[in-house]
């Protein structure tokens, strides 16, 4: 460190305006003056937190997971037509004829099974831990409920393909929801959008798929993260 | 005082874990795992790319010889059908599972964190996870099939 407070003050200057001069400081810089995100970045990164084992990571891999999927459905969506027998065609053109369209779909076929694996091993990790004691009792009810989330964007996407083995699985499923008592049939009902699994039932999953699931999900990850940082991470045993 | 002389610590009396900057040790870790994840998922997806079978007959009226839910967690629910003798129990049960896993936090009435200290809550989690693991994994569906 230099105390010459002239060289200081110039070193300052340049810093500031190879940064204004950058990409990211033309445009970031002035956001950055005026909401100081950067400070408050700086400020929840130094923040001291617990040791986490490897053990720990499996929530991360899940979110990123998440990430994943949004970007690989979203260009799925580009050419998947939700209707029967539409959907089937779209499917085979996706996985033959469309630029990576095979690597993608396959990409997001796996991330569903690893981000629902991730979450598997997160919700145990928790429990072996403890660490859904109060006051975090809240966020493993909420956890939870987004586990339960995770598991219906799995239903919801199976019967997509429009496949022999999506056909059955979901008839399959459904049946089992049925078989709740008293309220069950009418569940059933409602989510296969008539007595039959048909063109409607994979238009109405769809729907839950793409849109209501994510929002959802979204609303979840919020509060979940949201309570994470208000009461920390939970100390390891 | 008493329960010094047997040994245990008190909560008061406990030492603080050591504590690390979330950056960068966590984010590190974090990013590795990641990465980790991303080599094994894009490895399975470039040479077990998702399959794509015949398409739906809505005019078949029974499920092909070879048929058992594919997925997971709909296995459990397949093997618990097939064994209980009553129609429906296997989802009451499943639901009443559900339910029970929601309601940990509030079942749980144990002092300390460690699992032995938990026993009733700990014996029947890992009893469920079990049978989740071999309904999933170890058992065949189509070996359920009449």
């Amino acid at each position: 460190m230099s105390d010459d407070p002239r060289k200081e003050r110039r070193k300052d200057i340049l810093h500031d305006f190879l940064e204004w001069i950058g990409l990211v400081g033309l445009i970031y810089g002035p956001v950055d003056r005026r909401l100081s995100i950067r400070e408050a970045l700086e400020k929840a990164l130094k923040r001291p937190v617990p040791y986490i084992s490897w053990w720990g990571c499996f929530g991360g891999i899940a979110l990123f997971l998440f990430i994943v999927q949004m970007v690989t459905g979203i260009l799925l969506m580009f050419f998947y037509v939700p209707t029967d027998p539409e959907a089937f065609h779209s499917i085979r053109y996706i996985n033959s004829t469309a630029p990576f369209g095979w690597l993608i779909r396959s990409t997001h076929h796996w991330c569903g099974n690893g981000m629902l694996f991730a979450l598997f091993i997160h919700v145990i990790r928790v429990f072996v831990t403890g660490a859904y004691r109060k006051p975090r009792d809240l966020n493993w009810v909420i956890g939870m409920a987004l586990f339960f989330l995770v598991v219906s964007f799995t239903l919801t996407g199976y019967i997509l393909p429009w496949s022999q083995t999506a056909y059955w699985t979901t008839i399959y499923w459904t049946d089992l929801v049925g078989g709740v008592p008293i309220a069950g049939p009418w569940i059933k009902l409602f989510i296969r959008g008539g007595e039959h699994v048909t063109g409607a039932t994979l238009t109405r999953f769809y729907a839950l798929h793409v849109a209501v699931l994510p929002l959802l999900t979204l609303v979840f990850m919020a509060m979940h993260f949201t309570i994470v940082r208000k009461l920390g991470i939970s100390e390891p045993l | 005082m008493f329960k010094m002389f047997r040994g245990r610590r008190l909560l008061t009396t406990r030492e603080r874990k050591p504590e690390y900057p979330f950056y960068p040790h966590h984010v590190i870790r974090n990013l590795m795992a990641v990465l980790g994840a991303i080599a094994i998922l894009s490895a399975l997806a470039g040479w077990y790319p998702a399959p794509l079978e015949r398409i739906a007959n809505p005019i078949e009226l029974s499920p092909p010889e070879s048929f058992s839910p594919p997925m997971w967690l709909l296995r459990p629910a397949w093997l618990l059908e097939n064994i209980l003798p009553v129609p429906g129990l296997s989802t009451i049960i499943l639901a009443v599972a559900l339910v029970l896993c929601l309601l940990i936090p509030v079942l749980d009435h144990s002092e300390g964190r460690r699992l032995k200290e938990r026993l009733p809550v700990a014996i029947p989690f890992l009893l469920w996870l079990v049978y989740l693991f071999v309904s999933t994994w170890l058992i065949p569906g189509r070996f359920l099939l009449p």
